[in-house]
């Protein structure tokens, strides 16, 4: 176990972080996922270190850096962490960006080179951080981490000021520089979709608690609750168990249930039908997508669990 | 490295055995020709820290019995007073300065010394006024001088000193009556300088003001063309000298041995000097006052205002009304 | 929050405030019956003249510094340079030169009047009055809106770039929406400045005779005797300027400044036909009010009647100035750096607070800071004598003591000029650099301090211009036969030789122009 939190908690006004348990193991990248004001930011601060939990204590390869005894400064944790803006500092050019923590003198010759051809960025010392564009300051600065040779990565919503069209190009090759570097990581998002993208495991916080921390494909499909399901994306409940559009199929004579079509909207691709599905004599609202032409009839067939990706 | 500096500091301190330290407000050309006179003739070293009298007083007062200064001059008796009472100043005996300063000049038991006289007199216009027609300050609250009057503040301590004087004479009512009738008579609310007052008369915008002298012999002597023009333009009239008058308004600049000096002999020495004739003829040709030594002769200048009948009054008692003064400043509007 | 940092930051600020602290004390035990007496008699034509005059430079300053500044960073014009510089000018005359060179010129018996007369007019204008006063300390004082404005201007141009912020709108609608209020710390603290000044003004208001509360602290003190009820007026003086800093820092609250620095080159619109020639007005009453008729005036003067005054004296009082506002100004913008930076790094409000407090030097009326540092260190040396660690009184009366008083009453400058840059710098540079390995010390000498040069510099010269010019506090703390420009200045000003001034006026503003023109040179270009 390369992070282990355990017990942590920390108020301001109000609680932002309870009892959060949390482990990651060497290599692993996780997302910590939540809307804002989720604690989420706070939990980032506190593992690097910018703020001091009130109770509880965090390890990083099974040494202690922070207990009721101890805090360790930032600065000795060997935690790596790249900003939501970057935060390159102006008055440097790049290679004295990528330089700024790399105290080694024999390292100090050779790294840059290194670190530019890793993040493909070949003869761009000299150049100042203004001159480069958003995905060109973000690999820098993710080099610049990495050129201390960091335990673990913190990235704070790294994807949040990039334009929508170049999002998953800059996602793609952020992940694979991480990969590459074999480093573990841990991202703060707001965005499902990004944490599914980039994470081996999603911790999920809600009211600064942790709901769920799993899987993307388990946090998908077996999602411990309303909240978090329906963050997600559309869910069907039936009986507290969540159904993904995905899982769901309809058919026009044969199925497990009888619904009824109370209202459907033209999308373009498909139709989205907000029906009703009658399980045991009790009534549960679902929303589906159609791709087929018979729409027009009131009433169908549902089965559940039937298509699989 | 505090030691070093200590240690430069006693140094420093223990360099120049033969001196004289002054606080003083004077910040005239005459009192920097004297410093220097001094040192050449007795080979004192005169070291000075000219500031305002108020907050120069209070430097020394908290200094208190460690303060450097062996000498406090100063101008307006009030404010010798003033000193006096709060004990920063020690009595000192000199034959020299009791025989040629007048009793009514320097501090009964020898706690200050005045160096120079100064009266507030009257200046008026030479085209609108006849001087036949002046006479004493109380007749300048006459009706027929409405919007004719112009003096400085009421934060001018020359202002605060002649009013003190009316509340001695005549009582705090009557000081007050004056005060505002002259308030109902200003030409307009009172600004600037006692320069600015004789300016603004010259310009025809009032009959009288009310000034010291030396700003009289400033100007007349002014290198700047316009204030000399200014100078021609008015008379000087010296009021309060009938019989039964107490003459005109009085007022001395003063020095005095601080309580705690160190250099008490050089002190008492450079009072004496201040007093001598050599320095009295430097004060009254340089700054235009009245010396204060009864054997020197004012300079020609002076001279050529004719001589005058002053107020006697003892001049604690301007310091001792002072506060008293500026509440009825402050009451009638005098501002 | 207990820690080094604000422990050490704590220990600085109570020491410069110790002065501050005395007076307040002093003020506890005033005595009633002189409030009843100046609350039945003057106490209420004081206070209004004070807010008109306060509000009214506030009004004015706000509305030539900005606009100055405004026009010179988004518009491109023949001779924008010379603007850029000419309008900073007006800073290097002191506020009380300014007031007499201007009773001068319009006084009953001179030039404007004479010239009058030449035409055949015999009207009297009276010029020493509140808005002449107003006008004056206007002219004086916009300079400081104008400069600390300006470099925020310059900082904030990049937003014009963005494309998500200026994306169809015009330069004004950008301007309104994303550049003022990106600037609002700058101007607030630039305001805040020109207020506690004009407050604790004495030179023209005494000569002027407007009764604002810095005469009356006077009246009370020197004229009534009483020490305790000016003290009092003074901490009454200093409230209000309390309340105007707290009611900025509450509705600043939590909202960040920060903006991702740029120096890319902006378009800068290009004025043309009528509004060029408007432009070229509009800019041109300040500089030739606060600055060419002013220095006009002293040049003659310096040239018909001084000129035999430049000698070894006269060296001796430039070389004073010099070295001792040089030395103040460094110690100032060191401390300013150092508490900003702890209150940037430990934000909580206490820390936030003290800065505040800190400024509050600059309103008091420089002859009681000076009371209140006599009393401070003349205790300090009796302690030290009881003690016998010294023999006589040490600091008392030393220049060390002079210096202390300029740290305590322009400590504010430096805080006001540096507050605005942090504001403006992402903290998250800071947490970088930490988890980069640099504990807080090492960051601040290799993020910040590089990042802040300019605003140092800055904020050096802004402090060193007003050092030179200080008057009440050098008068009467100074060692002794301890002369600089600005009392030599006094001293004949006083006595009321103006045209004499004129050579050591000359020299303040020559002495000031030199720094000056570095800064504008390096930074507005």
């Amino acid at each position: 176990m390369i992070l282990e939190l355990k017990q942590l908690n920390k108020r301001f006004d109000k609680p932002v972080l309870k009892e959060i348990d949390l482990d990651v193991k060497q290599g692993e990248i996780i997302s910590i996922l939540g809307k804002s004001g989720s604690g989420k930011s706070t939990l980032l601060n506190v593992i690097a270190g910018f703020e001091k939990a009130d109770s509880g204590s965090l390890q990083i390869n099974g040494q202690i850096i922070f207990d009721k005894k101890k805090n360790m400064a930032p600065q000795e944790r060997k935690i790596g962490f790249v900003f939501q803006n970057y935060a390159l500092f102006p008055h440097l050019n790049v290679e004295k960006n990528l330089l700024f923590g790399v105290k080694e003198r024999k390292k100090r010759k050779t790294i840059v080179k290194e670190l530019l051809e890793m993040i493909e960025l070949e003869g761009y010392e000299k150049k100042y951080p203004h001159e480069l564009s958003g995905g060109e300051q973000q690999r820098v600065s993710i080099a610049r981490v990495l050129a201390t040779d960091p335990d673990i990565l913190l990235l704070d919503e790294p994807f949040s000021s990039v334009d929508t069209l170049l999002k998953q190009e800059i996602e793609k090759e952020l992940l694979a520089l991480i990969k590459k570097s074999g480093k573990t990581a841990i991202f703060v998002t707001h965005d499902p979709k990004e944490a599914m993208a980039i994470s081996d495991r999603i911790a999920f916080l809600e009211n600064a608690e942790i709901i769920q921390y799993d899987t993307p494909q388990n946090i998908y499909y077996h999602p411990k609750s309303h909240s978090l399901a329906s963050f997600f994306g559309v869910a069907n409940f039936i009986e507290e168990k969540c159904y993904r559009l995905s899982q769901i199929t309809l058919h026009k004579e044969s199925g497990m249930y009888p619904v009824s079509v109370e209202q459907s909207i033209f999308r373009g691709e498909y139709y989205e039908l907000y029906i009703s599905v009658e399980v045991d004599g009790k009534e549960y609202p679902f929303t589906v997508f159609d791709y087929d032409a018979f729409h027009k009839e009131k009433t169908f067939f549902l089965s559940l669990g039937q298509k699989k990706f | 490295m505090i030691k070093i500096i200590l240690s430069m500091f006693v140094l420093l301190a223990s360099l120049s055995a033969e001196e004289v330290n002054i606080y003083t407000h004077r910040h005239y050309p005459s009192d920097e020709i004297l410093f220097e006179k001094f040192t050449a003739k007795t080979g004192i070293k005169v070291n000075v820290v000219q500031a305002n009298s108020d907050q120069i007083m209070k430097r020394l007062e908290e200094e208190g019995k460690y303060s450097p200064a062996d000498l406090l001059l100063t101008v307006d008796a009030g404010r010798l007073y003033y000193a006096k009472q709060k004990g920063l100043f020690q009595p000192i005996h000199s034959k020299f300065l009791e025989s040629v300063i007048p009793a009514h000049l320097r501090d009964k038991e020898g706690y200050w010394f005045g160096v120079t006289k100064r009266a507030r007199v009257l200046v008026y216009n030479l085209d609108t006024v006849d001087p036949k027609t002046l006479s004493t300050y109380e007749a300048l609250t006459d009706k027929k001088y409405r919007g004719a009057i112009l003096t400085q503040t009421s934060a001018n301590i020359y202002n605060q000193s002649l009013l003190a004087s009316f509340i001695a004479h005549k009582g705090r009512e009557a000081a007050k009556a004056w005060a505002q009738g002259i308030k109902d008579n200003f030409a307009r609310k009172p600004t600037g300088s006692d320069r600015d007052q004789m300016r603004a008369l010259a310009a025809g915008m009032a009959k009288v003001a009310i000034v010291n002298t030396y700003y009289v012999g400033q100007l007349m002597h002014s290198k700047n063309f316009s204030d000399k023009a200014v100078a021609e333009m008015i008379g000087i009239f010296f009021p309060n000298q009938d019989e039964n008058e107490r003459g005109a308004h009085i007022n001395v600049s003063g020095i005095g041995v601080t309580k705690y000096a160190k250099h008490k002999e050089n002190a008492i020495k450079f009072i004496e000097f201040l007093c001598s004739e050599e320095a009295q003829k430097v004060f009254t040709s340089v700054n235009y006052e009245y010396p204060a030594n009864k054997n020197v002769a004012p300079s020609k200048l002076l001279q050529t205002w004719g001589a005058f009948k002053e107020d006697q009054i003892d001049l604690s008692l301007l310091g001792k009304y002072n506060a008293e003064a500026v509440q009825i400043f402050n009451e009638v509007g005098w501002l | 929050m207990l820690n080094r940092w604000s422990i050490v930051s704590y220990i600085i600020t109570f020491i410069i405030l110790m002065p501050i602290i005395l007076v307040v004390n002093h003020a506890m035990g005033s005595d009633s019956q002189t409030l009843i007496h100046l609350k039945e008699t003057v106490l209420t034509g004081y206070v209004t003249d004070t807010l008109t005059v306060v509000i009214s430079v506030a009004v004015v300053t706000l509305i030539l510094g900005v606009g100055a500044a405004y026009i010179t960073t988004f518009y491109d014009f023949r001779f924008a340079g010379f603007f850029v510089f000419a309008l900073a000018l007006p800073f290097t005359i002191p506020t009380y030169i300014m007031g007499y060179i201007y009773s001068d010129i319009f006084g009953y018996f001179n030039h404007f009047h004479l010239f009058l007369r030449s035409l055949g007019i015999k009207e009297y204008f009276n010029v020493l009055n509140i808005y002449s006063v107003i006008i004056v300390m206007s002219l004086a004082l916009y300079p400081y809106v104008y400069l600390i404005v300006k470099a925020s201007f310059e900082k904030s141009k990049s937003a014009l770039l963005n494309p998500a912020l200026s994306l169809g709108s015009s330069h004004k609608r950008v301007f309104f929406k994303i550049i003022l209020p990106l600037s609002r710390p700058a101007i607030i603290g630039a305001l805040a400045l020109v207020m506690m000044e004009s407050i604790s003004e004495y030179g023209v208001t005494e000569y002027y005779n407007i009764k604002t509360l810095t005469p009356v602290i006077f009246n009370t003190w020197f004229g009534l005797h009483d020490s305790r009820s000016a003290a009092y007026l003074a901490v009454i003086a200093m409230v209000m300027v309390l309340v105007v800093l707290s009611i900025e820092k509450l509705s600043r609250g939590k909202a960040s400044y920060s903006i991702e620095e740029s120096s890319k080159k902006v378009q800068k619109e290009r004025l043309r036909g009528y509004k060029l020639y408007l432009t070229y007005f509009l800019l041109s009453l300040p500089v030739i009010f606060g600055f060419i008729i002013p220095i006009l005036w002293i040049g003659v003067y310096s040239y018909e009647y001084a000129a035999h005054l430049l000698d070894a004296k006269f060296i001796t009082a430039l070389t004073n100035s010099f070295v001792t506002s040089a030395l103040s100004a460094s110690v100032i913008m060191t401390l300013a750096f150092f508490i900003g930076y702890t209150s940037r790094i430990f934000p909580v409000t206490a820390n936030q607070t003290l800065s505040r407090l800190i400024s509050l030097g600059f309103t008091l009326p420089g002859a009681v800071i000076a009371i209140g540092i006599i009393m401070y260190f003349a205790d300090t040396d009796r302690w030290l004598i009881e003690h016998y660690v010294t023999t006589g009184l040490l600091l008392s009366g030393s220049l060390f003591t002079l210096i202390f008083g300029y740290i305590v009453r322009f400590t504010a400058i430096g805080i006001q000029s540096v507050d605005a840059t942090f504001a403006r710098i992402s903290i998250n540079l800071n947490k970088t650099s930490r988890s980069l390995g640099y504990n807080y010390f090492k960051t601040m000498l290799k993020v910040e301090l590089p990042l802040m040069k300019n605003t140092l510099l800055f904020g050096f010269i802004l402090v060193f211009i007003s050092t030179i010019k200080e008057l009440p506090l050098t008068l009467v703390l100074r060692p002794f036969n301890y002369e600089t420009l600005a009392t030599k200045t006094y001293t004949l000003a006083n006595a009321q030789m103006l045209q004499e001034t004129s050579i050591y006026a000359l020299c303040i503003v020559l002495v000031s122009l030199i720094p000056l023109s570095i800064l504008l040179l390096k930074r507005l270009r």
